[in-house]
C-alpha cells in the first residue's frame, strides 16, 4: 500500500527526511514515533503528495509520487484521511459543514450524507455539537471532528499526525482506542506521535523516526 | 451529481454571506468602477448628439449687395448649399425681410421710411454630422467666393470654440475611456484576489481532501458572477438615476434643451466584459492556490 524506496526530501531552508525506507501493508496500524522537528509531518505530507520526494520512489495506493498530475493527487487523496495536528477545519462552517465536505467532493447524494455525518459524528461522540462551529468546542472536540471528517468518507488509510498533540491523557487514550476499532474493519493507520507511553506495549509496530532518517523500534 | 452542482452553486452563495466584509468591500469597489466607466460610455454615446444641438444652433447670416436681382440671389444661394459643411441655405428676399422685421418689431418701415432699405440675405445653416469638425473660416471664405455678397454675420469665436473643444475631447476619449478601463480592471482583479487570499485556507483543506479543480474552483467562480449580478442591480438604477437627474436638471433650470440618453445595448456588452472578468480573475487567483508547495 505505502512504500518509500530510498526517499529523500529537504526543504529550501534544509532539514526534511534522508533516504527512508518503509513498506506499510493494508489494513496495519503502525505508530510513528519522534521528537518535535524530526520529520513525522515530513513524512505523512509525503504521503498524501503534498511534498514532492527530491530522490527515490514512492508508491502510495498504486500510484507513484513523481509527475503526478492534479487529478492523479487528488485521488490518491480520496483514499485518505487525514487528522492534522492543527485540526484544520474551517472556522467559517459548523461541524455538519466541516464533515460533511469530503462526501461531496466524493459526489454522494444528500441523503445518504445526512446519515453518514451522523453515523461518524456518533462514533466520535459528537452528536450533540453538530451546528456548533469550531471555535465553540474544546481543543479535544475539534481533534475527534478532524478524525470523524477523516473517517467519514471510509478510506482505505487514515494518516493521523499528532493527533494527540493537543489532548489530555484519558482523551489520547480513548482517541487512539478509537483508532484501533477503525482499524479492525479493515482501514490501514499510520499515527505520528511523540508520546511514546501512550502506545507502547499495544503490540503494534512502532516506527523511529530521528533527524530525518527512520528505524523500526 | 445534481446534488453535487446544486451545492457548488450554493457554496458559492455562502461564501458570500460567510466573508460579508471581504465581500462588502468587493461589490462596493466593483459597484463604483463600473458606475465610473458606464458613465464615460453613457458620455461618449451623448457627445455627437450634444454637438449636434450645438451645431443645429449655428446660424450664419449672408447679406447681398443692394443691386442684386431675386434671380442671381437664387442662384448664388444654391451655389452657397453646395459649399461642404453647408445643411441648409434660406433665400430672403427683400419682401420677406419686410414681413420678418413687421413681425419682430411690429412696425411697418416701408410706411415710415417710404422705401424698402432692407437688403436680399439668406440664412445659412451647417452641417450637424460632419465627424472631422466644422472649419467655419474655410465656410466663410467660401461663401465670400460666390460673390455680390455684402456681409457675412455669423458667431465665430463660438463655433470654433465648440469646434476645438470636440475635437480636442473626440481625439482625446479613445485614450481617456482606455486608460480607465484599465484602471477599473486593476482593481477589479486586485479586488478579487484580497477576497480570495483571506480564503486560501479553504482551498488548502479542499485541495487536502481530494476536492478535483472543478470542484475548488467552482464556487469561487459562481462568487464572482453572483457579485458581478449584485454590482450590476446596484449600478443600473443609479445609471438610470443620474442620466435622468441631469436631463431633468438641463431641462429645468438651463437653456439646453439636449437631453441625454442611456444605451443599454453599450452598457450590456459592458456588463458581461466586467462578467468575463470578474470570473477569469477568480479562476486565475484561485488556480494560483493550487499548485503543490515545497
Amino acid at each position: 500500500m505505502i512504500e518509500f524506496k530510498d526517499i529523500s526530501f529537504s526543504y529550501k531552508k534544509g532539514k526534511g527526511v534522508t533516504n527512508l525506507n518503509l513498506k506499510l501493508g493494508d489494513g496495519e496500524f503502525n505508530f510513528l514515533i519522534g521528537p518535535t522537528g524530526s520529520g513525522k509531518t515530513t513524512l505523512m505530507r509525503l504521503i498524501y503528495f503534498d511534498l514532492v520526494p527530491d530522490s527515490g520512489t514512492l508508491i502510495v495506493n498504486g500510484f507513484k509520487s513523481k509527475n503526478l498530475s492534479f487529478s492523479k493527487t487528488s485521488k490518491v487523496r480520496k483514499e485518505i484521511g487525514m487528522v492534522f495536528q492543527d485540526y484544520k477545519l474551517l472556522n467559517d462552517r459548523n461541524v455538519y459543514d466541516n464533515i460533511s465536505l469530503p462526501l461531496y467532493v466524493l459526489g454522494y447524494p444528500k441523503n445518504q450524507i445526512y446519515d453518514r455525518v451522523d453515523e461518524s459524528l456518533e462514533l466520535v461522540g459528537l452528536q450533540n455539537k453538530k451546528h456548533h462551529f469550531p471555535d465553540e468546542l474544546s481543543g479535544g472536540e475539534q481533534q475527534r471532528a478532524s478524525l470523524a471528517r477523516a473517517i467519514i468518507k471510509e478510506p482505505s488509510l487514515i494518516l493521523a499526525d499528532e493527533p494527540t498533540g493537543n489532548l489530555d491523557p484519558v482523551a489520547s487514550f480513548e482517541l487512539v482506542r478509537l483508532l484501533e476499532t477503525i482499524n479492525e474493519t479493515g482501514t490501514t493507520i499510520l499515527m505520528a506521535t511523540h508520546n511514546y507511553s501512550l502506545i507502547k506495549g499495544r503490540g503494534l509496530p512502532i516506527y523511529e523516526i530521528k533527524d530525518g532518517t527512520l528505524k523500526q523500534r | 451529481m445534481i446534488d453535487k452542482i446544486i451545492y457548488l452553486v450554493l457554496e458559492g452563495l455562502k461564501n458570500i454571506l460567510r466573508n460579508k466584509g471581504t465581500s462588502f468591500i468587493s461589490l462596493f469597489l466593483l459597484s463604483i468602477s463600473i458606475f465610473t466607466i458606464s458613465m464615460i460610455i453613457v458620455a461618449n454615446d451623448n457627445t455627437q448628439k450634444v454637438l449636434q444641438y450645438f451645431r443645429g444652433k449655428y446660424k450664419i447670416e449672408v447679406f447681398f449687395k443692394d443691386n442684386i436681382s431675386d434671380q442671381r440671389a437664387t442662384s448664388l444661394v444654391s451655389k452657397i448649399r453646395k459649399i461642404s459643411g453647408v445643411r441648409t441655405a434660406t433665400l430672403i428676399k427683400k419682401e420677406d425681410a419686410l414681413r420678418i422685421f413687421k413681425d419682430q418689431f411690429d412696425e411697418d418701415i416701408l410706411k415710415v421710411l417710404g422705401y424698402n432699405p432692407l437688403p436680399v440675405s439668406a440664412v445659412v445653416n451647417l452641417s450637424r454630422t460632419k465627424k472631422s469638425g466644422i472649419k467655419i473660416d474655410q465656410i466663410i471664405r467660401n461663401i465670400k467666393s460666390v460673390g455680390s455678397i455684402e456681409k457675412v454675420i455669423y458667431q465665430g469665436s463660438l463655433i470654433k470654440k465648440i469646434e476645438k473643444n470636440y475635437l480636442r475631447f473626440k481625439n482625446k476619449i479613445p485614450y481617456l475611456v482606455g486608460f480607465m478601463i484599465l484602471i477599473n480592471i486593476l482593481l477589479i482583479v486586485n479586488t478579487i484576489r484580497l477576497s480570495l487570499v483571506s480564503r486560501k485556507q479553504l482551498i488548502n483543506n479542499l485541495k487536502l481532501i481530494g476536492a478535483s479543480k472543478t470542484f475548488i474552483l467552482t464556487p469561487f467562480m459562481i462568487e464572482g458572477i453572483l457579485i458581478s449580478i449584485f454590482s450590476f442591480i446596484f449600478v443600473t438604477p443609479l445609471l438610470i438615476g443620474t442620466v435622468e437627474g441631469f436631463n431633468y436638471l438641463v431641462l429645468n433650470f438651463s437653456s439646453f434643451k439636449a437631453q441625454i440618453e442611456l444605451d443599454f445595448t453599450s452598457i450590456m456588452w459592458f456588463y458581461l466584459l466586467v462578467m468575463v472578468i470578474t470570473v477569469l480573475s477568480s479562476y486565475r487567483t484561485a488556480s494560483s492556490f493550487l499548485k503543490i508547495k515545497a
